[in-house]
């Protein structure tokens, strides 16, 4: 009972805290790195579930983010659908796009998978900008200003956003924490520890791979349509882009595996990312891309269950 | 018991993740920075007056019989006792801080490092020459250079940037239409008056009280470019090919919608990618097409590519008319070198212009960037959109930006390239009056239209690339 | 329209000696070490930066830079081969992929960071167009079709003539047998892979006299490689050679008579046709 209790207690403080920030930090600087940190950490937990549990990389969760992102906004220009309900809309395309992409790649023995994300990426983006009748093109799409409209998922302040946020992050934990626990999550294990052993023990592993990347494309849109939300603009570079596509995957491989190696990750490249963004202006961004690249490459290297890992050996070790 | 360690290390887990937020909170503080202004108070008496008198002719539809002269007299006579209130004895003027916003690195770069000089070019006049802006005390211009690079989601937080923590009074920016029309709806969103230097209509189409746009747009370019053909050279069919980002496209939709109305034949029209390496798949249709004609949306690189495929592959046509906007002609000249020649170019404004203005804008450009040098294009359509400025703060005598705003839309003067008076969305209404046709002779940009400012005939057909 | 269906077939095959190279160094790396580098794309900026900068300050035909840019891609090759890519390959096979993609991240940065997002093009290189049977060809990708055939050819030597190329090919067939025969299996990847980015090298400095460069122009690069190699077969030089020409000819096809902006479309559906009739997977062939 008292496990119970200490098991929840600490994120649930954690979430309280995070709740008052608002009411003692003022500057909008804050809370937008804030959101940001949020923001990646959510997306990293998003892309593991395919990319991390199921142990299949994707290099290209741009797609699922793009098509929330296009889908709530043309929908909602064209029809006036708000985007709230557009939203699911796109997680439901997410899905099927990650079905489609799955299906002839999971069969395969080899990371296929990676690579169709990857020339998926390219071809969504070539395809946005052909059709630019329906999408904008390589113009992209502003978001008509409405305003404060909560009803039409826009604010003009900040504050709105950052609990948005923190909401699907919490939901998204939610669901990685009943996976971890669930026959799914036990047989996603299996599917990655030894594919083999798991199918002659009779696990449908084509099946749950499938899910898998359905479930994390489905999540994984919902950011798109937040983000684009929050900037009020999307173009295929944003949507479909080479840094897009590589975001979670560098959050996820740097902060480590499990419930909360997303937002280790998040937390630590966030405030560095916004900080050099607003020092130096939007110039230097590529310093700090390079030093992304350099760090994935790094802990692939020498520490590859990231921070998380890393602290987990420094506890053990301290307990015995 | 895997139950039991893993619940303890999720407690270590999430304390250490609560741990890692109050540092991100902390560092995050750590760079937050405070601005403070002192107040201070002095009492200044001051008198200014200018009177500017100028008279333009201008023809408002090409080839047409009758000629329109329009002489607008502008007067502004600016007589004003100041008395400001500021403590601190013999401190001159705060600077009147604007914001720059071009593409400094990235694809566009050329471009926009020309419309940079053209703008320092003006503020050049506004210190040094004049001494300051006149209304406000002799304060003067501090230009805030940011850059795009190309990109519009660094566009739009530069422009964030550039009100927030610099505190800018205005932006001029950002070449690119798809970085204008993000970085313009920024400052909407802020209430900060916005000069476009890009063509898209939609910078002025969005029903924005803040953003104006004084160069001739893409529309009236377009126009011009399609009536050129038909009308002043006669030709009965087109290939329209343009690039297929913001720009390209409303240049692409723009063309075939002119084309239509005025009864040319377009016999083949395609979007292209301006990073494309080969458009021999695009030029070899269009030789067999035949048209006389190619009405072209590009940028720099692509331009060149274009005539330098064209004459490898043999493509011959009777003129080339890029609409300009994309292109800096000089560069162009100096990438695509001798198959330039009998290019045709819409623009602004040419450095053979005679009004006084243009040769003003020679002179001090000459005296930043060097004797051999001459503006362009680019340069000329951003100095026009800081003389815009500039005059809306001067009767601002303010530098508050809804004050300078209100200003701006009660713009009468006449620039480099000619009136400029701006309608409801903030657009000025001399847009295809105020648009040159220029063409390479002689391995030199000449104008040749509109007959008043032309310095050469314009020549067409043009020959065969192996005639040459 | 006779002569244009020839014109179109001639710049298929000469875009398909472009893809060859690109794909050349990638198929013998994952004929060996039965992975594919993603970041080969990057590699190849990263010659066409250096031939770039060695012909604008130096003066140094494109053609002539292969002398300095194959020795010292092959020195990356190794390096990364030695410190990195050996100790990957013996854990998780994901692994790799994630580090590539780190590589990709990290050049094209390293690329924009250094030389900047703008276009760069080779200033006053002089290429002739001369015409022939009707049809016009153009210098610089005639070379590069040439130097397509040829080092394919002598891949093909490398491999089916020498003690080495005997080496490579038993490993890329079955490890463990080769390791029984005597091959120092570790020396044979860290060559494959050295030459495998050579090539790279290679493809990079003959692509800059057509291509415009930016730190981008890379990745599309690693994409049509990686099918190119499905398309003919890990390992399979010829298989490189082939299917370079053929996704050539099918991409100009396309580029004409559907778009030239959806040109590249053809590569991807290339990519789903193989992967979907073909689900054995790469490595399946020689198995």
């Amino acid at each position: 009972m008292v496990k119970k209790v200490t098991k929840f207690l600490l994120p649930l403080v954690g979430l309280a805290a995070l709740c008052v920030v608002p009411l003692f930090i003022t500057d909008l600087t804050i809370i937008h790195i804030l959101i940001y940190t949020f923001f990646f950490a959510y997306f990293a937990a998003a892309w593991n579930i395919v990319g991390s549990y199921a142990g299949q990389p994707s290099l290209g969760h741009a797609i699922f983010f793009g098509i929330g992102g296009y889908t709530s906004s043309i929908l909602f220009i064209n029809y006036g659908i708000s985007p709230w309900v557009g939203m699911f809309v796109g997680a439901i395309l997410a899905a099927l796009a990650a079905l489609a992409l799955g299906f002839p790649t999971f069969r395969v023995r080899g990371p296929f998978f990676a690579f169709i994300t990857l020339a998926f990426t390219l071809l969504i983006s070539l395809l946005f900008v052909y059709f630019h009748d329906y999408t904008g093109g390589a113009t992209g799409l502003p978001v008509p200003l409405k305003g404060d409209a909560p009803h039409l998922f826009q604010f003009n302040s900040k504050l709105p956003y950052y609990y948005i946020i923190l909401a699907f992050f919490c939901v998204i934990t939610y669901v990685t924490y009943r996976l971890e626990k669930s026959k799914f999550g036990y047989y996603l294990l299996a599917i990655r520890e030894d594919e083999d052993a798991a199918a002659s023990v009779g696990v449908h592993v084509f099946k749950y791979k499938l899910m898998a990347a359905a479930l994390s494309g489905f999540f994984t849109a919902f950011l798109g349509t937040f983000y684009t939300q929050y900037t009020r603009f999307i173009d295929p570079h944003e949507a479909f882009g080479l840094w897009r596509t590589f975001q979670p995957m560098l959050i996820s491989v740097l902060g480590g595996p499990g419930l909360w190696g997303p937002l280790v990750g998040a937390a630590i490249i966030t405030p560095i990312n916004e900080s050099i963004i607003m020092f130096f202006g939007g110039r230097y961004a590529t310093v700090g891309m390079m030093l992304y690249g350099l760090i994935v490459m790094l802990i692939i290297l020498f520490m590859p269950s990231g921070i998380v890992g890393v602290l987990r050996r420094v506890y053990t070790h301290f307990r015995s | 018991m895997l139950h039991k360690s893993c619940s303890a290390i999720t407690k270590l887990e999430t304390g250490l993740v609560i741990l890692v937020i109050i540092l991100a909170i902390v560092a995050g503080v750590g760079y937050w920075q405070v601005s403070t202004v002192a107040p201070v108070t002095t009492t200044v008496t001051s008198v200014e007056t200018r009177t500017v008198t100028q008279t333009s002719t201008v023809t408002l539809t090409p080839g047409a019989t009758a000629t329109v002269t329009v002489t607008q007299p502008v007067t502004t006579t600016v007589t004003a006792t100041i008395t400001q209130t500021v403590t601190e004895p013999t401190k001159p003027p705060e600077p009147i801080k604007i914001g720059v916003l071009f593409p400094l690195t990235g694809a566009a770069a050329p471009m926009g490092e020309g419309h940079v000089k053209g703008i320092q070019t003006y503020a050049y006049i506004v210190n040094e020459v004049w001494g300051g802006i006149p209304t406000l005390g002799g304060a003067k211009i501090e230009l805030v250079i940011a850059d795009t690079t190309t990109d519009p989601k660094v566009a739009a937080s530069e422009a964030e940037r550039l009100i927030t923590k610099e505190k800018v009074v205005a932006i001029l920016g950002a070449y690119r239409s798809a970085d204008t029309l993000p970085a313009s709806e920024v400052a909407e969103r802020y209430g900060v008056p916005f000069v476009a230097s890009a063509g898209h209509p939609l910078i002025t189409g969005r029903g924005f009280k803040y953003v104006f746009r004084a160069h001739p747009p893409v529309v009236p370019t377009t126009n011009w470019a399609v009536d050129l053909v038909k009308n002043v050279m006669g030709y009965s069919t087109v290939a329209v090919l343009c690039e297929n980002s913001a720009m390209g496209q409303s240049m692409y939709n723009m063309s075939l919608a002119r084309a239509k109305a005025l009864g040319l034949t377009v016999v083949h029209s395609e979007l292209y990618s301006s990073a494309a390496p080969d458009l021999s798949p695009m030029l070899l249709k269009v030789k067999a097409a035949n048209p006389d004609a190619i009405i072209a949306g590009s940028y720099l690189t692509d331009a060149v590519l274009m005539v330098k495929q064209m004459r490898e592959y043999d493509v011959n046509v009777k003129a080339i008319v890029f609409i300009g906007g994309g292109v800096p002609p000089e560069k162009f000249l100096e990438l695509a070198g001798k198959d330039a020649e009998y290019v045709i170019i819409t623009g602004l404004w040419n450095h053979d212009s005679k009004r006084p203005s243009s040769i003003e804008f020679i002179e001090a450009w000459k005296k930043l960037f060097g004797a051999e040098t001459l503006p362009d294009q680019m340069a000329a359509e951003a100095y026009e959109s800081a003389v815009v400025l500039v005059d809306a703060i001067m009767r601002a005598r303010s530098t508050d930006p809804a004050v300078i705003r209100a200003a701006l839309t009660k713009t009468q003067l006449i620039s480099i390239s000619g009136p400029i008076e701006f309608d409801e969305r903030g657009e000025n209404k001399y847009g295809y009056a105020n648009t040159h046709i220029l063409q390479v002779q002689g391995g030199k940009w000449v104008t040749v239209l509109p007959a008043e400012a032309a310095t050469a005939k314009l020549i067409t057909p043009m020959p065969p690339w192996s005639a040459r | 329209m006779q002569e244009l269906l020839g014109q179109i077939i001639v710049q298929g095959l000469l875009v398909g000696g472009i893809y060859t190279l690109a794909a050349a160094g990638l198929t013998l790396i994952a004929g060996v070490m039965k992975i594919i580098n993603i970041a080969h794309g990057e590699l190849m900026m990263l010659a066409m930066y250096t031939t770039y900068f060695l012909y604008t300050l130096f003066g140094l035909d494109p053609l002539l830079s292969v002398a300095v840019t194959l020795p010292l891609f092959f020195a990356i090759g190794c390096f990364l081969q030695m410190f990195c890519i050996e100790r990957l390959i013996k854990g998780p096979p994901m692994s790799v992929i994630i580090f590539a993609a780190g590589l990709i991240f990290f050049a094209q940065n390293l690329a924009a960071t250094l030389w900047t997002q703008d276009f760069r093009v080779l200033r006053g290189y002089a290429t002739t167009t001369f015409e022939l049977f009707g049809l016009r060809l153009t210098s610089t990708r005639l070379a590069i079709l040439a130097s397509a055939v040829i080092v394919i050819v002598l891949l093909y030597l490398l491999l089916s003539k020498t003690k080495v190329g005997r080496a490579i090919r038993a490993t890329s067939q079955n490890v463990e047998a080769a390791q029984l025969m005597g091959v120092n299996v570790k020396l044979i990847r860290l060559l494959s892979f050295g030459l495998g980015v050579a090539l790279a090298g290679l493809a990079g400095s003959l692509l800059i006299s057509i291509y415009y460069l930016y730190p981008a122009v890379g990745t599309p690069f690693s994409v049509i490689a990686l099918i190119i190699v499905f398309l003919g077969g890990a390992g399979s030089v010829f298989g490189a050679l082939l299917g370079g020409l053929a996704l050539g000819i099918v991409e100009a096809f396309t580029g004409f008579y559907l778009a030239l902006e959806l040109k590249d479309i053809a590569a991807y559906i290339a990519f789903i046709i193989i992967l979907l009739v073909r689900p054995w997977g790469l490595f399946g062939v020689k198995e």
